[in-house]
């Protein structure tokens, strides 16, 4: 690979994502205790409040106090601090690794970016891509000192997977079945379509966001002349003679695939958004992720 | 034309190139992300497969039409048309007066000039044209040239010009340059060139006289081959074999005894006229003067009268204005009505104060033709004629010559015979210091004919010496005794003493008769007069019906000489031109000591003498100065003893005119219509003037003729071109070039309906 730690987080970001944290709209159920609240009640310094004694009950928490008052058993209860689990679902097929920098160099940096995020803040980190199989997970980072693990890992990710956006986005959730934030970030260019893909992390029930990474030859791509374009997934071959008025309908044809991407992720509570590979990591998550609320 | 191979070859090029459309074009593999999208969006553009479709065979379909448009070309497609063909043309453009009438927008002149042009645009490659101006005379602008762009531009600086019209001279000019090796008059000659047939356009307005003994021959093209023979022959037999040829040469032989019988003979020979091309309007609008002069009234000498004809020639009745101007200032006016087609005389009486200036008469009322708007008489000071009469006593004729009339006219200096043999007399014969030499039964030497006109009374003017024979020399050195009698020793009628002579020289005379020289026969005793020449101007208003003559010698005049009095012995008097002199001989002595007519107390001889001092003594030019005719030489007569005059004309600079050899200035620059000025040896005033009018019938008449007769063809005036083969194929491959730049743009710019 390429990318190199440096690339891949800048001190200089690292500087200013220290002072952000991941944000789920939903109430997660956490693994192991950590620095958000929970719904379930626990042991935290926080009181929640009381119930009935019931046979089985930690002593520990009983309130004596009311006993003495009212001669009845109650139980005190706290509110629970639990970690929250972040997933970054990189696309690591053959189209990612296109453009200057790459999808996946970039789809890398923004992994890298959140997971420093959710490291700081003591969530569960979790990298993994599109290509793995269901029965083997990726590795769990956790903690400030997992920062380099996880750089590592990103940094052995290469392109070349030929699993189908929709299996892969199955695959990962058969292999994890908690909930928490989970970050697509993938060009979706998968012939048969994104749909099925993004319907499958709605059913999960998870907190979805879709990043669209397109590289700026996609965008407006600079061809002309008569052209044979091989796709370099699956070797598919589209004869087109470039001209003005082609290029105008590829524009249309781009702007209507993308529109229908945020249109079916808006419909379904995912937040879309999608990314120039020329626009900056820091200004995607400071600025656009930010308003999005996926940190704060 | 293609044979069918290479049209076989030809056709199967558009078949090859829709092939070539169904080959699979070789595009550059690009490697990009995924295809999804740009399946996505040919699926799209599928959407409308006819459109798209069609987008794209736009090349193929401009490529077919192109490759159409090169096989149409050399298919050699043509319409018939109106088009000139054939290869030569002559183009002769009337630029006579009449041609800058405006009835024609802006003028005849630049109708024709146009008509011109778009012949000449009209001329296939390869064409040669050859442009010729003529009024009276012919120029040629242009000798033949395929250059259609010098062609342009010497037709358009062809100029207008106030002559009148001789179209016999274009026709031979051009005749003269069509058919190279021949003079243009003769028949037979010998050709140094090749004659090729060129066409004859004439554009014109028809103000000429129908052209005749021309010949037109050899209308049609003839075959290479028999060129050589035939060209000489009639049309009809262009023949194809050897007797056709010969029959042909004995068809030319009679064509040129024909010819020779024609004086004016003239043979087009490969000129092939064309139909007339005519400019103008029926109803072309013209009042013209057609003659206007000034003289002295007849019964009072100091009176100034002025006449002058106007004419209408358009087809409607017309009143015109009419001013009369002395030197520039308006003098008299009138209104004249005109009846159509017909003219009406006018006649002023000026006062004494118009003793000489300049007249000019305008009519004020505009119309189509403005050059006979304006006509000039030119009214000098009367000098009078310088008359040498050299007698030995004749108080009859002196007599005459001292008449009130002839007092006005001439001055008269007498001088016996002997003073023919002086050096002075030498001296005033070769200088031309008389106007008028009277030799009354004596003659000068023959090497010293005077240079002005002569009177011989009596006696014969001298043979030429270079063609005096010796029986000539005989005679003169025979008759000796300070009368040197006429070559041929023709005897003084009153003289006895010469009558041996007469014997001696006379049958020398006759034979050898010397056709350029004077000539008389024996004395024949009392001539009656038969018929005497009236309508000649020395002869005007004289009857000799009364006339008695006792002995007269019947003259043997030169050649081109006129009889004024014919007798019954043979011609008595009669008038032969002599190097731009004239001589007028009497064959019979008058007056003298001796009596031998009855003439001198007859009325009829001082009128006779009147008539001789104005007309030989240039009497009738002293007052009335000349009026020429644009284009016709006026000799200007100078009494100063100078070498050179000025003439300033109306428009242009002045032209110096060196003394000639006749004693006169020659002033041929008369083109243009209007006053001339002569200033005599580079003084500041004009010392005279002469006006140049149009007064041409011909070229006032607006009326367009719609034929004209050459010889016995008679050209008809012609808007129907020859149909003409008109090849289009240059337009073809023109279109065809244009599209294949269309092609290229479209292909490289991508552009699309």
């Amino acid at each position: 690979m390429p990318h190199s730690a440096e690339n891949l987080l800048p001190p200089e970001l690292v500087a200013r994502l220290e002072r952000l944290e991941l944000v789920t709209r939903k109430i997660f159920r956490g693994r192991l205790k950590g620095e958000r609240r929970s719904k379930r009640k626990g042991q935290s310094v926080e009181f929640a409040d009381f119930r009935s004694y019931v046979h089985g009950d930690d002593l520990r928490f009983i309130d004596w106090n009311t006993y003495a008052r009212l001669d009845k058993l109650f139980l005190k209860l706290f509110l629970e601090e639990e970690d929250l689990h972040f997933y970054a679902l990189i696309d690591a097929s053959m189209s990612m690794d296109f453009g200057t920098p790459s999808k996946l160099e970039y789809a890398c940096r923004l992994a890298a970016a959140l997971g420093f995020v959710g490291l700081v803040r003591g969530d569960r980190v979790r990298i993994e891509t599109l290509g793995q199989p269901a029965a083997r997970p990726g590795p769990v980072f956790r903690g400030r000192h997992s920062l380099w693990r996880l750089l590592d890992h990103l940094q052995q990710l290469q392109a070349g997977e030929t699993t189908s956006l929709a299996e892969g986005v199955r695959n990962f959730c058969l292999r994890n079945p908690g909930k928490g934030i989970v970050v697509l970030i993938s060009d979706l260019m998968d012939k048969q379509g994104f749909a099925d893909a993004l319907r499958y992390l709605v059913a999960h029930q998870m907190d979805a966001y879709v990043i669209h990474v397109l590289s700026q030859e996609e965008l407006d791509p600079d061809l002309k002349g008569d052209l044979r374009l091989v796709d370099c997934e699956d070797g598919d071959v589209a004869e087109v003679t470039v001209n003005a008025a082609l290029l105008n309908r590829y524009r249309q044809t781009l702007a209507a695939f993308v529109e229908a991407a945020r249109d079916f992720c808006t419909r379904r509570g995912m937040v879309y958004l999608l990314a120039n590979t020329r626009l900056p990591v820091e200004q995607l998550i400071s600025g656009y992720l930010r308003k999005r609320g996926l940190v704060r | 034309m293609l044979s069918w191979w290479q049209w076989a070859l030809l056709a199967s090029v558009p078949p090859a190139i829709v092939l070539l459309y169904f080959l699979k074009l070789k595009r550059q593999p690009v490697e990009v992300p995924s295809t999804y999208l740009w399946h996505k969006m040919i699926e799209d553009l599928h959407v409308n497969t006819i459109w798209q479709r069609l987008r794209r065979s736009l090349l193929l379909f401009l490529q077919l039409l192109l490759v159409a448009l090169v096989m149409l070309a050399l298919w050699r497609p043509s319409w018939r048309g109106s088009r000139l063909s054939g290869g030569r043309y002559v183009f002769l453009i009337d630029t006579s007066a009449s041609m800058s009438a405006t009835d024609v927008a802006p003028s005849r002149l630049e109708a024709a000039k146009q008509q011109v042009l778009d012949l000449i645009a009209e001329m296939a490659s390869g064409d040669v044209a050859m442009v010729v101006s003529f009024s009276d005379t012919a120029r040629v602008e242009q000798t033949f040239t395929d250059n259609r762009a010098e062609l342009r531009r010497k037709v358009q600086a062809i100029q207008q010009t106030d002559r009148p019209t001789n179209v016999l001279e274009a026709l031979r000019v051009a005749s003269g340059l069509a058919n190279p090796g021949r003079s243009g008059t003769e028949i037979q000659d010998v050709r140094v060139a090749e004659a090729r047939p060129a066409r004859l356009f004439l554009f014109t307005d028809g103000r000429f006289p129908d052209v005749p003994g021309v010949t037109v021959r050899s209308l049609e093209p003839l075959p290479s081959i028999q060129d050589d023979e035939t060209d000489q022959d009639q049309p009809d037999n262009a023949g194809e074999d050897e007797a056709a040829a010969d029959e042909g040469e004995q068809a030319s032989e009679q064509a040129a005894a024909a010819g020779t019988a024609l004086a004016e003979g003239f043979s087009l020979g490969n000129l092939d006229p064309q139909p007339l091309r005519i400019v103008g309007v029926k109803d072309a609008d013209n009042v013209g003067i057609v003659a206007f002069s000034a003289g002295r009234n007849e019964e009072r000498p100091d009176e100034l009268q002025a006449f002058a004809r106007l004419k209408n020639y358009g087809p409607r009745r017309k009143r015109v204005n009419v001013s009369l101007h002395l030197n520039g200032e308006l003098i008299d006016a009138d209104r004249v009505t005109l009846p159509a087609r017909d003219g009406r005389g006018l006649a002023f009486s000026l006062d004494e104060k118009a003793r000489g200036g300049v007249l000019e008469l305008r009519i004020d009322t505009p119309d189509h033709l403005a050059i006979d708007n304006r006509a000039w008489a030119v009214v000098n000071e009367p000098r009078k004629a310088r008359v040498l009469l050299v007698t030995d006593g004749n108080e009859h004729l002196l007599y005459a010559l001292s008449t009130d009339a002839a007092q006005l006219l001439c001055e008269v200096t007498e001088r016996p015979s002997s003073y023919l043999a002086t050096p002075q007399y030498r001296d005033d014969a070769l200088l031309g210091n008389y106007d008028l030499a009277i030799f009354d039964r004596c003659a000068p030497p023959a090497e010293l004919m005077p240079q002005c006109s002569t009177l011989f009374i009596g006696s014969l003017p001298p043979a030429a010496p270079a063609v005096v024979d010796q029986a000539a020399q005989a005679g003169t050195e025979a008759s000796g005794g300070g009368l040197p009698v006429a070559g041929h020793g023709a005897p003084a009628t009153g003289g006895g003493a010469s009558a041996t002579s007469d014997s001696q020289a006379g049958p020398s005379g006759q034979t050898v008769p010397d056709p350029s020289s004077w000539a008389a026969g024996p004395v024949a005793a009392a001539p009656q007069i038969t018929d005497i020449d009236r309508s000649h101007p020395v002869m005007h208003m004289i009857d000799m019906g009364d006339v008695l003559i006792l002995e007269g010698t019947p003259l043997k005049p030169p050649r081109g000489s006129t009889v004024l009095i014919d007798s019954t012995a043979g011609p008595l008097a009669a008038i032969a031109p002599r190097e731009g002199f004239e001589d007028v001989v009497l064959g019979f002595g008058v007056g003298g000591p001796q009596v031998n007519t009855n003439w001198p107390v007859r009325l009829s001889f001082p009128v006779f003498v009147l008539n001789a001092l104005q007309y030989l003594g240039g009497g009738t030019t002293v007052q009335n100065a000349a009026s020429v005719r644009p284009g016709e030489p006026l000799a200007w007569r100078s009494a100063a003893a100078i070498d050179r005059i000025e003439v300033r004309p109306p428009s242009g600079p002045a032209l110096e005119i060196q003394r000639g050899p006749l004693n006169t200035f020659p002033i041929t620059q008369t083109a243009r219509v209007g006053l001339y000025e002569v200033r005599e040896g580079g003084s500041r005033q004009a010392s005279g003037r002469f006006a140049v009018n149009l007064f041409d019938d011909n070229e006032s008449d607006l009326l367009p003729r719609t034929s004209v007769k050459l010889g016995h063809v008679e050209v008809k005036q012609g808007e129907a071109w020859q149909p003409a083969r008109h090849d289009a194929w240059k337009w073809l491959l023109l279109a065809g070039l244009a599209i294949l730049a269309v092609e290229w743009y479209i292909y490289n710019r991508r552009v699309h309906v």
